[in-house]
């Protein structure tokens, strides 16, 4: 009932082409029961024939096989059926995929844990579009099987026109088939959604590896990787073949049904004929009719027993709604400026899948309160782990605490304002995250800038000298996970990035780590002599980069261990002087020496 | 993305052959089951021809059992052969499947770097997973239905020959056009679900990336552009599979159209003439009718599966495809000896030609020494390691080992002898000590913990819930940066390298891990030689020798205490440094 109502919600977008595959139905099984009660009439005609013994007008025979050739085109038109029902499979694969997509779009970071990419991309795909899943399920399987029962209906309304009491015969072992249905359907359902676990397995694993090819080879691990999804595919096979085993006695005792029907057809059918009960013309066509029925009726419980599969995904689909932020995709980001960011007492746990309940006892992030205002400068200083990455995710609205809060300007953040914080804000993750494609669409990713507007972004994150190198400038592509260009290449990339938007918030976690000397003097100087000075905060592991700031606080287990100056720290906080480099010191003794 | 070839044959599926072979035995036996089912199905219009022309007109009753009691049995022997074919074809197709899917993945990953630089997991993923299941049904059903239906069809024609020669005649062209029709259609159609499919990798394609992204996409705010995009491959796929159903479909029609309509009508035209004038019983029509109306049966399932074949076809030449690229290794080479002296010598490299990305590199590298590459990034450092490690071959020039060209040496071996820690860590679904072990059973537990405690990892990975145990989630989105960075050096000095090449493997950690990190690999790296890139010139300032690399050539090279002597582009970096920090 869940999935009626499921499915019929998809269809309520499509209601006229709804209408038209219902009529395409009617036809086509009218047309189908006019071929044998035509052979009917021109058995029994010839056997009129032969018993009056009359020559026979060859009209007469002309004008049958005329008959028969209209039945034909009919028949045939009828039959362009399947290609609508492949028309709205596609329809409603595209609207359940995009639906499911946007929903997706508007997940947190935690799900994102919870989920492996690997999985997400099935559901999205491959559980939408190939047969006999949720697209196909959804008009070819709903259709296929009114197609089957109207015809089933049809020949049995026709059978009953031909003679009543062998029709009652022909259907006595339907029965069987019902029972069959419903001792097998969970054992099915239950066998199928584990062959699509062990699917999902198998994808994730190619797609690790694939991504992670340097590393496998690095490690000679390509033998260990494929006996690893050899191990996988052996159980998947089995499973698959267990699930197999079952749909096969389901057909099975459905045949037997069906065909036992035909024998007593045969048997009872012969003696009425016999007995001048029924015509030739009438046996034949019964006969036939029956025969038609077979398919249409094996298609229906099959039907039965390949929807568990479609339904399976429907739920793995249906499993993936719940807490999202609503946002409306639809609506324009809001108007007006972010000039002060702040978390409030903010205290975060990670709970992804892989961690098991005891990751609850440590937060990443705990008991954490500050502030930063336009044009203020705040470093975060910790050792590995530390918890920087997430509280920079906190403030970027990412992830949203356990318990305090995000404040945008100095309220508490909501909706609208974290939709103007994001409009205004740039991020540069620590791990450059690009997509193949073109320099360019990196860049812009999705938004609307002038060429010259990406060109300054670029000379500000120092990466319009790597630009001018491409042979293709903008437009060089860079592959799979940027695979054709450098780490940091693709860091400058990112960087350009999140400046091209001209923020007001600037969040940056250790970029500067894979910028050299020279480059990072230049990206300091374009951010700092900016008019409007954005409100930045930088993780970072160096001192000079830490000395640019106003203030620097030091995260140390997920706490703030000190927050001040940069002069106070070096001061009062024995870890704030340990954590940071000397470097600045040994090559000033190098200058020193040199001179 | 390349453009595909549409061009392919029929003869793309025979490379499948090999993934066959093993299963001939049962491929055969069901071959035997399906002639048996044929047989079944030729037997009953027979049956029906006794009880039409001897039975009824006799009113005997006891052939009229008979009849019946023949029906009976061949029914159940079909249904008993249907069950066991089923079964074993299933078996079949799950076998060979996994048996292709399992060799294409390992030919995949055994393919050069390079490779992967051209093909997005994606598209691999849709080759390996979605095409090898495509096979699936032609592996184990499609090549012996065919031939099945076939023998029916041509059982049936010949029956129908025999019987009434004459009749024959009138049939015999009807069924030809019928055969034109599947043969002419079927090159039109298989182009056209060639392209169909395209657009679908190209869809997948662009939903994994984007899921892969959707942090991105929600921190600037374009889910709505990103979903405009998504709906415009949406509607290319859409397209191009319609247009390929219709055209198939279209076909059906066509066909259902003269083999249900106009053969009938031909066969009762002449049928009809014949029993009027007494030369057929009524029997043998109603016999003749039935054959008509199963071999539409079979013509049908063989043009259904015609189609079905294309679209095997078109799997089994991207995956054969695959299988036919070389991989990184064909011949077997002797094993590398222990590393005493490294040299590149005038080593040239470029993507494409005419696009030297390093030019002319000569250095050599005696065993236990520590050399480091500075200059400025996209300067041809990152190449050079990716040479280092084989995962590029020079365009000019020669990698010595030992003074003997190092493609002479298995990969294998050499890549034993190597460890790798790249700023790009990749860590896999599993636990801590799974990626730290990089699967190799040869690894033990504690080595694994004994690098951890010496490069100082092993504080943290205890603190994780199940220590070396936890699961990590998808590529450790768990840890963090420097974490992940730290154990990827667990893992590459748990092989116990020859040579370790560091490309900014320090870069994320803060500066009293790295500390901690320096002075352990100190000892560490004791005996063994080392290549290091780092941007931080702190870190590399007691290497034995530093090569500045600038646009894809040395510009100068040195000690620290040299170049800083000589007053050049590394002094220039060393200053730009202490200038910051001042």
């Amino acid at each position: 009932m869940k999935y009626f109502r499921w499915y019929r919600h998809l269809w309520s977008h499509y209601r006229g082409f709804f209408l038209f595959l219902v009529f395409m139905c009617l036809l086509d099984a009218v047309s189908t029961v006019a071929v044998p009660m035509t052979l009917k009439h021109l058995i029994d005609r010839l056997q009129g024939v032969l018993l009056e013994s009359e020559v026979a007008a060859s009209e007469e025979a002309l004008s049958l096989s005329l008959l028969l050739v209209g039945v034909g085109f009919f028949t045939a038109l009828a039959h362009t059926f399947p290609f609508f029902r492949a028309w709205m499979n596609l329809n409603l694969e595209a609207f359940v995929r995009r639906k499911w997509f946007a929903m997706l779009l508007k997940k947190d970071g935690s799900f994102f844990l919870r989920h492996r990419t690997g999985d997400l991309i099935t559901r999205l795909t491959d559980d939408l579009s190939r047969y006999p899943k949720v697209a196909w399920f959804g008009c070819s399987g709903i259709f296929r099987a009114l197609n089957g029962f109207s015809i089933v209906l049809s020949c049995t309304l026709a059978m009953f026109y031909l003679h009543k009491g062998l029709t009652l015969v022909a259907l006595l072992p339907i029965p069987i088939v019902f029972w069959a249905y419903s001792f097998l359907k969970d054992r099915l359902s239950l066998a199928w959604s584990e062959n699509q676990r062990y699917i999902s397995e198998c994808t994730n694993t190619i797609e690790t590896a694939v991504s992670g090819i340097r590393v496998i080879k690095s490690v000679n691990a390509e033998m260990r990787e494929a006996s690893h999804l050899n191990r996988i595919l052996d159980t998947r096979g089995a499973v698959e073949l267990r699930a197999t085993k079952l749909s096969v006695w389901m057909t099975l005792f459905y045949e037997f049904a069906s065909q036992a029907a035909q024998v007593l057809v045969v048997a009872f059918g012969g003696f009425l004929v016999i007995s001048e009960d029924l015509s030739i013309g009438g046996y034949y066509a019964f006969f036939t009719c029956l025969g038609i029925m077979i398919y249409p009726m094996l298609d229906l419980p099959n039907l039965l027993v390949i929807s568990r599969q479609a339904f399976v995904c429907v739920d793995r689909l249906e499993e993936l709604k719940g807490p999202e932020s609503p946002v409306d995709l639809s609506a324009k980001a809001p108007e007006g400026s972010v000039h002060a960011l702040g978390l409030n007492r903010a205290t975060f746990f990670y709970r992804p899948e892989g961690l098991s309940g005891k990751s609850e006892e440590q937060p990443a992030v705990q008991d954490v309160s500050l502030e930063i205002r336009q044009g203020e400068m705040l470093a975060i200083i910790g050792r590995i782990g530390s918890g920087k990455s997430t509280l920079l995710s906190l403030l970027s609205g990412m992830q949203k605490p356990d318990s305090g809060q995000l404040l945008i300007n100095e309220k508490p953040a909501d909706e609208d304002s974290l939709k103007r914080l994001h409009a205004n804000m740039g991020f540069i993750a620590q791990e450059p995250l690009v997509l193949s494609g073109t320099v360019k669409d990196n860049i812009l990713f999705h938004r609307d800038f002038a060429v010259s507007r990406m060109e300054d972004a670029s000379e500000e994150a120092q990466f319009q000298k790597d630009v001018s190198r491409f042979p293709e400038q903008f437009e060089q592509k860079i592959g799979q996970r940027g695979v054709t260009i450098s780490g940091g290449q693709k860091q400058r990339l990112t960087i350009a990035r999140a400046l091209i938007g001209k923020p007001s918030i600037l969040l940056m976690d250790d970029v500067t780590a894979s910028l050299d000397a020279s480059n990072e003097e230049g990206f300091w100087d374009a951010v700092l002599k900016q008019e409007e000075k954005p409100a930045m905060v930088v993780v970072t592991h160096r001192q000079a980069t830490a000395r640019r700031a106003d203030r620097v606080l030091v995260l140390k287990d997920g706490r703030v261990e000190a927050y001040g100056t940069f002069d106070q720290l070096m001061e009062s906080s024995p870890d704030f002087r340990e954590l940071l480099e000397d470097e600045g010191d040994v090559e000033k003794k190098d200058l020193a020496q040199a001179s | 993305m390349k453009p595909e070839k549409t061009k392919y044959s029929l003869r793309d599926l025979k490379g499948l052959w090999p993934y066959l072979k093993p299963e001939a035995a049962l491929l055969g036996f069901c071959l035997v089951l399906m002639l048996g089912s044929t047989g079944v199905q030729l037997a009953r219009p027979w049956i029906l021809r006794l009880i039409v022309d001897d039975a009824v007109p006799h009113a005997d009753y006891h052939l009229m059992g008979g009849g019946a009691g023949a029906f009976l049995g061949l029914l159940l022997a079909g249904i008993a052969i249907s069950w066991l074919k089923t079964l074993k074809m299933a078996e079949i197709g799950i076998r060979v499947v996994n048996r292709l899917k399992g060799a294409l993945f390992s030919h995949v990953l055994h393919l050069p770097a390079g490779f992967f630089h051209k093909h997005n997991a994606g598209w691999l993923v849709s080759r390996i997973e979605s095409d090898t299941e495509e096979l699936k049904h032609f592996c184990s059903h499609l090549t012996l239905h065919m031939f099945t239906d076939f023998l029916t069809f041509a059982g049936i024609l010949v029956t129908v020959y025999l019987t009434s020669p004459q009749l024959a005649m009138g049939v015999f062209p009807v069924v030809v056009v019928l055969l034109v029709l599947i043969f002419y259609f079927f090159g039109k159609i298989r182009a056209r679900f060639d392209q169909a499919r395209t657009a679908y990798a190209d869809l997948t394609g662009f939903v994994s990336e984007h899921l892969g992204a959707v942090f991105l996409i929600q921190l600037y705010g374009r889910e709505k552009q990103v979903l405009n995009a998504l709906d415009e491959k949406a509607e290319r796929r859409t397209a191009t599979e319609k247009m390929a159903s219709l055209l198939s479909y279209g076909f059906w029609s066509l066909f259902l159209f003269i083999s249900q309509g106009v053969l009938l009508g031909v066969l009762i035209y002449f049928g009809a003439h014949q029993v009027m004038s007494q030369k057929m019983s009524l029997g043998t029509l109603i016999m003749l009718v039935e054959f008509a109306r199963q071999m539409v049966g079979p013509l049908r399932s063989l043009g259904e599966n015609i189609s079905q074949l294309q679209r095997s076809s078109v799997s089994a030449r991207r995956v054969l495809g695959l299988m036919d690229l070389e991989v990184e290794e064909t011949r077997n080479l002797p094993e590398a000896p222990a590393i005493q002296k490294l040299q590149f010598q005038q080593v040239d490299f470029a993507y494409e030609e005419g696009k030297p990305v390093l030019r002319n590199v000569s250095f050599t590298l005696p065993r236990g020494t520590r050399m480091a590459l500075v200059g400025s990034s996209g300067g041809g450092k990152s190449t050079t390691i990716q040479l280092l490690c084989r995962f590029l071959n020079p365009t000019g020039g020669d990698l010595l080992l030992n003074g003997v060209n190092l493609g002479n040496y298995s990969l294998k071996s050499w890549r034993q002898k190597v460890g790798l820690v790249l700023q790009d860590i990749h860590l896999f679904p599993g636990t801590v000590m799974d990626n730290l072990k990089a699967m190799d059973p040869e690894i033990s537990d504690q080595k694994v913990m004994e690098s951890a405690r010496l490069l100082g990892a092993e504080d943290f990975i205890l603190k994780l819930p199940e220590g070396y145990q936890t699961v990590l989630s998808e590529r450790g989105a768990n840890l963090s940066m420097g974490q992940r960075q730290l154990l990827s050096f667990v893992r590459a000095m748990a092989r116990d390298p020859e040579l370790l090449i560091l490309d900014e493997a320090t870069a994320s950690m803060d500066p009293k891990t790295e500390r901690y990190l320096q002075n352990a690999l100190q000892i560490l790296l004791h005996g063994r030689t080392a290549v290091l890139i780092a941007h931080r010139l702190s870190t590399v300032r007691h290497a034995d020798c530093i090569l500045v690399i600038e646009k894809g050539e040395i510009v100068e090279r040195g000690n620290h205490e040299e170049l800083v002597e000589h007053k050049g582009r590394y002094f220039e970096l060393v200053q730009l440094q202490a200038g910051k920090a001042a």
